[in-house]
């Protein structure tokens, strides 16, 4: 009787953790997708050193972002949008026209990160 | 590499903890469902160690997850014979006042020479001996000789004695147990009327075992121990 206790109280700990670490990646992606279309934004008014201060933002905002969804989240996705920040910087300070591409490469990551989680009939299967 | 060595230390405690928490069942013969959890979360914890990139939490919590779910059927099976029924399957009988249950044995999938080996491995050469063999939901095969062929008992003979319990370690390499001294209805006061007549004492005891009747018997450590 007292393992199906604790089995219930595990399984209850379990469903808690899923249901957190859910609203967790869901309040640091929608903080990181908001400085994503920060960055979107000013990079448009083609002002290199206000985009820099955004993109310093975000680069720091990743490292929050991975030390948390690295938990629960597959490493390779995130490693992924690492090598995408980590090659803005160039793209942003040469001006390049596929900046606004890879931005939105780096968008659709975030997203999917989220939506790849979510229990839903097609993620399950 | 360290990571990997954390990692293995925690998916140890993980496992052992859940091997536990699954019972002592576990440990003996396995039913259908608890061999099924057993390889999932042997599966489950090496692909965890293995790949670094998949977060720890994938790995411990499928783990703990099955562990639950196993629990959680045994017990519901504990209660509702239906169930039990579903998960385990029921005992069949494939050989009836000695004679083969042919069908039976096409449905279980079971050669002649699966039930000569488990007839054999308790101890029966001939199918004519046996009353009754069944198979368990476990798969291993419980055989009842006829009752010509069983071996005579004690009580068969009439020098059956009082069912006395087995002796009881009363002292292991110089330690005193309280608690097995009480089971066998004994107290300090006999032990160490014991002791003194044996001129020795508890520290120079390697083990002292003693039953119900105050039967006991006694060695002594070894001097260069």
């Amino acid at each position: 009787m007292n393992h199906c206790k604790a089995s219930v109280g595990i399984l209850i700990g379990l469903i808690l953790l899923c249901i957190s670490s859910l609203m967790i990646l869901k309040s640091k992606s929608e903080t990181y997708l908001a400085i994503i279309d920060q960055l979107e934004t000013t990079f448009q008014t083609g002002s290199i050193e206000d985009t820099l201060v955004v993109y310093d933002k975000l680069e720091s905002e990743l490292e929050k972002y991975h030390n948390i969804t690295g938990l629960f989240v597959n490493g390779t996705e995130l490693d992924e949008m690492r090598e995408i920040v980590s090659s803005l910087k160039p793209m942003i300070l040469a001006n390049q026209k596929n900046t606004s591409a890879e931005i939105a490469r780096l968008r659709m990551l975030v997203q999917n990160l989220y939506e790849e989680e979510l229990p839903e009939f097609w993620n399950i299967l | 590499m360290t990571i990997v060595l954390i990692r293995a230390f925690i998916l140890y405690l993980v496992v052992m903890f859940s091997i536990r928490l699954m019972g002592k069942r576990q440990l003996g013969e396995l039913q259908p469902a608890e061999l099924v959890t057993t390889i999932l979360i042997s599966n489950i914890a090496t692909l965890s160690l293995e790949d670094i990139e998949i977060p720890l939490l994938h790995g411990i919590m499928p783990i703990l997850a099955l562990v639950c779910f196993e629990v959680l059927v045994s017990w519901i099976s504990l209660k509702s014979v239906k169930f039990r029924r579903l998960i385990s399957g029921s005992p069949k009988i494939i050989i009836r006042d000695g004679i083969l249950d042919q069908d039976m044995l096409r449905t279980l999938r079971f050669s002649v020479d699966d039930v000569m080996t488990a007839l054999r491995l308790g101890g029966i050469f001939s199918i004519e001996e046996v009353q009754f063999a069944i198979v368990e939901t476990n798969g291993s095969v419980s055989v009842y000789q006829k009752s010509a062929d069983q071996p005579a008992t004690k009580e068969d003979v009439h020098t059956a004695k009082k069912d006395c319990n087995p002796p009881q370690v009363i002292i292991a390499d110089g330690q005193l147990r309280e608690h097995a001294l009480a089971s066998i209805g004994q107290d300090r006061k006999w032990l160490d009327l014991i002791l003194r007549n044996s001129g020795t004492s508890i520290p120079e005891i390697f083990m002292m075992t003693a039953d119900q009747a105050c039967r006991y018997q006694i060695i002594k450590k070894d001097q260069k121990n």
